[in-house]
This record gives structure tokens, C-alpha cells and sequence, in this order.
């Protein structure tokens, strides 16, 4: 068995040489980074040879636990993935057409970069802009360029057109944990919100079936930005998504709280 | 001084209480309103209970003080009411259960609160040391870190092949068929253990408790194999359970009264267990002891809050409508014959093998019928299961429940504490063994234990009297009560549904109020 993780717009695991066999899968968060707070958020039972992830996309340090069923044992523990994007490629994408705005949030790939020593790629409208001004270890491609799926890359049929140095995947399967696709990609915007329990993709989450993690969920504004933008700064947009200011977060999560709360 | 309007809805159980000076003045689920059960109506939000509590009271939603809303808060439902946003107080779930539990069990002495469940807000669970109306938190168990047995249960249910919040009872009832099994016992205890710190490992079970139970194919299995799973499930949640309050016994070794709540502790098999632990002086397990008593446990713990409200002791839960004779007679419509009711003539109805329905006074909060909204049957007939079972069209698993006489109680049950738990039916006790078998459509056959409802004159008169008839005439003071309801319907509420079931044949005479209805 092999088990492949990525975090490209949320956590996703990919289990294979597996068929015929059933798998539970956890997906939770350190929160708020610290590892003695696991919040387990999610598990669902999938069947081996598949692929399954979770549309929470804004950075968190996650963890996935893997478990097999045993006969005789019952339910075993079989792999464990944390979040660990050191080293590893991370796509930053900056979806906005202002120049200021992609200027700041490029500041806060920068800043990200820094603190999770990873190999940060930045995907602009004005990646020519700023490789002019760029003095830092960053790569900067244009927006049209991130293909995080080898089978959009052939879509589109560019499997030897890589001018941008970005990584490519065209020629491997789904390994999306191997050191030359993308750990994990990060999309910086002001995305609308996901009402009524369905996401983009037209799904009912599970969330919203009376399951008990719901209202912990419900929290959250929506699966890309972690709390309404209206009046957030472009600096706040860009942290929270980016996981840069965990801290402000909470406190922006608990303002979200209209009413008094009694504190007994 | 003040009136408080309780609600708590968005989920399931949705309900709405009123609160007056710290006075329980009402108490409405929604279910029994849409007449819709809680467990197959998932988000709804109480407005007709709210509705109820406003026209029953003759009061505007401008009336109220205070509304206390255990979380979540539903927005959109308290912005439609029209209520001032500055008298909205939101609680937390477990806060509202433990409150609520504590205020009405009486205990001043040093007692432990225990809130227990599925799941609310984002927690488990909490701990709380209690004595002359304080509390302390000692622990809550957050959902992301810890286990629950409550979750553990609810996805048993599911992989039967029942349904989760509605079910539960089955696997209580079905457990006493089965046999310990070592294997499955330890699987289960790997998804489900005490920790050592007032917690459950390991986080979270649903997705474990399916990915075990899944391969079983339980829901195909024969009775004898769900029966044992529903036995070893039953077993490792009394053990790790007991552990835990064995842990806080032998750390705060003074507090020797329990109290119980959250959906858990629907588990009257549990309850016992608990109830037996040589330490415990005393338990209380609050009668609406799931999500639908949250919303008189809001509005008791911000009357609390405002020094409005210390415990007391639960005089019944008799907090719903009324309906007068007149109303009763206005919807029999001369359908049925009628005749002054009288507790000896009925007793021998009884005793002939008739099924009453009884429909007295303001009807119960929660999910047990206590004499308000009864199905009253003799508990001596072997049949009474198999009957009661086919006439209300129900697939009853767990054995139906007694009420008998406070006072003679003890001769029949193993009932040496614990007392005003089991005016709610809330405890399971052993039956002596001279009792088995002259009652046995109220004793489970596997293991000779009973649900009884102890009965007192003084908060309960007609009920009591129907059992002293029945022991005058038949030296049994126990008959088999069970809920006013046919199968899948909540408990009745208005005497239009009580004919209805007349009409049908559920039942074979209706005693309402002052008056019998017959065919």
C-alpha cells in the first residue's frame, strides 16, 4: 500500500495498491499551530485505490491518521501524515486584479516563505512586475501557468512548455507528495461565501447533517477565506488564508459572535 | 424579578420554555407541536412552541426580559420573532444542561454534575463540582480531543439499521440478550476508553465505531450476534463510565450525590449501573435529559445567573397544555359514549385485559409519559408485550415500564436509593425475585430488571389512586404504562389525537379528565 498526501486546496489523501480494502480516514488541525491542541475534524470510511480530501482550503497545520480494520484486532492505526511543508513546493496564488493588492499579498508570500522554509511559487497577473523588483528567493510565474494536476496540464497541452521553472508533474502519476509537484497551493482572494450546507462543487458537506462538528464549522464564513472579507485589509485576507496571524484569527472568529454570551 | 423566555432549536429537539421569577411556568417541544418526532426532523427552529408559549400565557415576545438561547444561536429565527438583540443571552449547551439538571434535582449537599452526550457546542462533555447552588467546572472534554460514548451509541444505532437519536433504546433493550464476548469487547474498548484525566480516548469515535461495525455487516447479522454487540457496547460504556466517576469519587471524595445529564443518560441500563456504585448516596437524572431540556435549562441557568433561581427539587414535569372538560367533550362531538369516571370501575377494565388511554391535566416535558399522557395496561399478562406491541403498531425491543405505588415500591423492586429519579422512569432496578414472573409485561425477561415509576398522591393523586384501585381489587400495585402515542408519532398533546387513537381501536377506552370514553 502507498499512501500519498497533498494539500492543494485542502487536504487530500490518495491511497493506492489497495483495492478491495476499506479505510477510515481523520483529517483534524493542530490549532491554531499548537501541537498539544488536536481538533479532529472529519473521518470518513473510503475504499482503497481512491482519492479523498476536504474543502477547507486556507493554511492550518493539519494531520491525517489512516487506519485498517483487522479481523482479529478491530481497527489499526496504519500511517500518519502532519502538515510539514519544509522544503516542499507551495503555490501561492493571488486572485485580484489590483496591482496594490497582489504588491501586499506578494509581502505576505514572502513573509510565508520565511517562516515555513518552504519553496514558495507566486501565480499574478503581475508576475512580470515583480520579477523586476524581486530580490527575494521566490518564484513568480503568471497566473495562467499553475497546473496543479497533470492531467489539466495534458488538457491543455503543455507538458513541455515549462518557462517559468515552475514544477512539473506532467510526466508522473498522482505523487503529489514526491518533492517535485506542489505540497500544498494557497489561493489569496475575496471568494464568495458557500450557503446552505453546499459547497462549490454542489455538494452537502457533512457538516451540515446534524453530525456534531457542525456548529465548529459553521463558524468559519466559508471554505476559502476563514471570515467575511467586507472589512478586512488586504494584509488580514492574506494572514488568515496564509495562516501568518492565528491569533488575530481567533479573535476575528469570536467577533463574529453577535449576541452577549454568558460566561458562568 | 423577571420572565425569561428559553429556546434552543437548529438542530434536533427543538424546544422553547418560559421562566417566570424563577419559576418554571411552561415548557413545549416543537415535536409534539408539528407532530413530527425530533429524531426524523433534523434543523428545525421552535416557533410553534414559541407561538404556544405566548398564546398560553397571553404575553407578547416584547413581555419577556430576558431570552436566554442555548448555542447555537439561530439568527435568522430570533431576528424573525422580533426579539431586542440586547436581551438576548446565548448559553452554552453543556452549561444549559448541567445547570438546568442541578437547579431542579434539590441536592444543596455536595454533589458531582455530569453532562454527557454526542456533542454540543465543543464540547462532550462537562464536569462540575456542586454544593449549596455553586458550581464549579472541573473538566469539559472537547469534541476534537476526546471520545464519546454518546457518538459511540447514536452509530451502534446506525449500523443496526435504525435510526440514530430515535433507536437508542432498542440497543439498550437488545443488550440484555446478549452475551459478553471477549474479542468484540476489546475492540470496542480500543475506540472507547477512560483516560485517567476525566476524559474519553480516543478522539472521537463515530467514523471509528462504523469502521468497526461496517465489516460486522451488523445490520444483516442475526438476533443473537446484534444482540451480543448491542451486550459488549452496553458493557465497555458502563465500565469506562464507572471509571470515570470512580476517578472523581476517589479524588473528591466528600461529593457523593450524581447528577445526570445529556442524551446519554437515556440509558436506563447505565443509569443502573451507576446507580449501583457503593459510593453513590444519591442520583438524579434529569427527566428531559437530552437536547430537548436545553431550553428550560437556558432559561434556568440565566435565572441563576441572576440570582433568581437556586436548586429545587422537581416537583413533576407535568408542563404542557391542559385541556378542560368541556374542550374534551367539544372534540368527542358525541362520536363516543362517556361516563363519569370513577377508579374502581376502571381498574376493573383494566384487570379484564382492556387498554386505557389516559389523558390528565398539562402533558409531559421529555421523553417519558409519567400520567399525563399514558397508555395503561395490567403489567400481569405474559402477552401484554406481543399485544400492546401489535394494537399500537410499535416493534418495542425494550421491555415496557411500570408505575406502581411510592409506598410499596420496595417490596417489589431492589430500590434502596435513589428514589426521585424513579418518579421519572429514569433508573432501572432488579425485581425481587417473588415479583417476576406475577408481572412479567414489565420486567425484562433476560435479566429481571424494570423501569418502574414511583407514584406519590401528592403530586400525582389520580394516578396514584388508579393503582390503589388496582391493588385493592387484585393485590397488585403495579400496572404498565407507556406512552400515549402510536408507532413513530410523538406523544399526543390535544384530546382530538386521544380520539383518534380511540376510533382506531389503539386503544379500548379514553379516561380524559373527569370523564370515560368508549365505543
Amino acid at each position: 500500500m502507498k499512501f500519498n498526501y497533498s494539500f492543494n486546496n485542502g487536504p487530500y489523501v490518495q491511497i493506492r495498491e489497495s483495492e478491495g480494502k476499506s479505510f477510515l480516514m481523520e483529517f483534524g488541525e493542530f490549532y491554531l499551530g499548537n501541537t498539544s491542541k488536536p481538533r479532529l475534524l472529519l473521518d470518513h470510511i473510503v475504499n482503497g485505490d481512491s482519492t479523498y480530501g476536504i474543502f477547507r482550503e486556507w493554511h492550518t497545520k493539519w494531520f491525517i491518521n489512516l487506519y485498517d480494520y483487522d479481523y482479529d484486532y478491530g481497527i489499526r492505526l496504519i500511517d500518519q501524515h502532519v502538515y510539514n511543508d519544509f522544503d516542499k513546493n507551495v503555490a501561492i496564488l493571488l486572485e485580484s486584479d489590483d496591482l496594490y493588492e497582489n504588491r501586499v499579498w506578494l509581502d505576505k508570500c514572502i513573509e510565508y516563505q520565511k517562516k515555513s522554509n518552504s519553496k514558495v511559487f507566486v501565480f499574478s497577473k503581475f508576475y512580470d512586475f515583480f520579477e523586476k523588483i524581486n530580490q527575494n528567493n521566490l518564484k513568480i510565474c503568471p497566473s495562467d501557468a499553475y497546473f496543479p494536476d497533470p492531467v489539466y496540464k495534458k488538457a491543455y497541452n503543455i507538458e513541455n512548455d515549462n518557462p517559468y521553472d515552475i514544477p512539473d508533474v506532467s510526466s508522473k502519476e498522482f505523487t503529489w507528495n514526491d518533492k517535485d509537484g506542489y505540497y500544498a497551493t494557497y489561493k489569496i482572494g475575496r471568494f464568495d461565501i458557500e450557503k446552505n450546507g453546499i459547497n462549490k462543487y454542489g455538494n452537502h458537506l457533512a457538516q451540515d447533517k446534524g453530525l456534531i462538528r457542525e456548529h465548529w464549522w459553521k463558524q468559519y464564513e466559508s471554505y476559502k477565506n476563514p471570515v467575511r472579507w467586507e472589512n478586512l485589509s488586504s494584509e488580514q485576507i492574506a494572514d488568515h488564508i496564509l495562516g501568518l496571524n492565528p491569533l488575530e484569527l481567533e479573535e476575528r472568529l469570536n467577533s463574529l459572535k453577535k449576541h452577549k454570551y454568558l460566561n458562568i | 424579578m423577571s420572565k425569561i423566555l428559553g429556546i434552543f432549536g437548529g438542530s434536533h429537539n427543538a424546544s422553547a420554555s418560559y421562566v417566570r421569577d424563577g419559576e418554571i411556568v411552561c415548557c413545549f417541544e416543537e415535536e409534539r407541536l408539528v407532530r413530527i418526532k425530533s429524531g426524523d426532523d433534523f434543523g428545525r427552529v421552535p416557533s410553534q412552541a414559541v407561538q404556544k408559549i405566548l398564546d398560553e400565557n397571553e404575553i407578547d415576545i416584547s413581555d419577556f426580559d430576558d431570552v436566554a438561547v442555548c448555542a447555537p444561536i439561530c439568527n435568522e429565527f430570533v431576528d424573525r420573532l422580533g426579539i431586542d438583540p440586547e436581551k438576548i443571552t446565548v448559553i452554552n449547551h453543556h452549561t444549559c444542561h448541567a445547570y438546568g439538571a442541578y437547579l431542579t434535582s434539590g441536592f444543596k449537599e455536595k454533589t458531582i454534575v455530569l453532562s454527557y452526550d454526542g456533542g454540543g457546542d465543543t464540547d462532550f462533555g462537562k464536569i462540575y463540582l456542586a454544593e449549596n447552588n455553586k458550581l464549579f467546572q472541573i473538566k469539559n472534554m472537547p469534541v476534537w480531543s476526546c471520545g464519546s460514548a454518546g457518538q459511540m451509541y447514536a452509530h451502534t444505532t446506525v449500523c443496526m439499521g435504525w435510526r440514530m437519536l430515535k433507536d437508542e433504546g432498542k440497543v439498550t433493550g437488545l443488550a440484555a440478550h446478549g452475551e459478553y464476548d471477549e474479542k468484540l469487547y476489546k475492540q470496542i474498548n480500543r475506540i472507547f476508553y477512560y483516560n485517567n484525566d476525566f476524559t474519553f480516548s480516543p478522539p472521537d469515535s463515530p467514523g471509528k465505531t462504523a469502521f468497526l461495525l461496517n465489516p460486522l455487516q451488523i445490520h444483516k447479522a442475526d438476533l443473537k450476534r446484534r444482540a451480543d454487540l448491542a451486550c459488549n457496547i452496553q458493557l465497555v460504556i458502563e465500565n469506562e463510565l464507572s471509571k470515570l466517576l470512580n476517578h472523581l469519587n476517589k479524588t473528591y471524595p466528600e461529593y457523593k450525590n450524581l447528577v445526570l445529564v445529556g442524551g446519554l443518560f437515556a440509558n436506563v441500563k447505565l443509569n443502573q449501573a451507576i446507580n449501583n456504585l457503593p459510593w453513590v448516596k444519591e442520583v438524579f437524572v434529569f427527566p428531559p435529559m437530552g437536547d430537548d431540556g436545553l431550553s428550560l435549562g437556558a432559561a434556568l441557568t440565566l435565572a441563576y445567573s441572576k440570582g433568581e433561581r437556586e436548586t429545587k427539587r422537581l416537583q413533576n414535569v407535568f408542563l404542557g397544555s391542559s385541556y378542560s372538560n368541556e374542550e374534551i367533550e367539544n372534540s368527542n362531538s358525541g362520536r363516543f359514549k362517556r361516563e363519569a369516571y370513577d377508579p374502581d370501575s376502571l381498574a376493573q377494565r383494566i384487570d379484564e385485559g382492556q387498554i386505557i388511554g389516559w389523558f390528565q391535566g398539562r402533558f409531559e416535558h421529555g421523553p417519558r409519559a409519567l400520567g399525563a399522557r399514558s397508555i395503561i395496561v395490567k403489567a400481569t399478562d405474559p402477552n401484554a408485550h406481543q399485544i400492546l406491541n401489535s394494537r399500537l403498531g410499535r416493534h418495542e425491543i425494550m421491555p415496557f415500564a411500570p408505575f406502581v405505588k411510592h409506598d410499596k415500591a420496595e417490596e417489589i423492586f431492589e430500590l434502596n436509593k435513589s428514589h426521585m429519579t424513579a418518579e421519572f422512569m429514569t433508573m432501572c432496578y432488579d425485581t425481587k425475585p417473588e415479583w417476576i414472573d406475577k408481572i412479567p409485561a414489565v420486567i425484562h425477561k433476560c435479566d429481571g430488571t424494570a423501569r418502574p415509576q414511583l407514584v406519590y398522591p401528592e403530586r400525582n393523586k389520580k394516578f396514584y389512586d388508579i393503582l390503589d384501585s388496582y391493588d385493592k381489587l387484585t393485590n397488585i400495585p403495579v400496572l404498565l404504562n407507556t406512552s400515549f402515542n402510536g408507532h413513530g408519532e410523538p406523544i399526543i398533546d390535544s384530546p382530538n389525537q386521544a380520539f383518534v387513537h380511540l376510533e382506531s381501536g389503539m386503544i379500548d377506552a379514553l379516561v380524559a379528565e373527569d370523564y370515560v370514553y368508549y365505543k
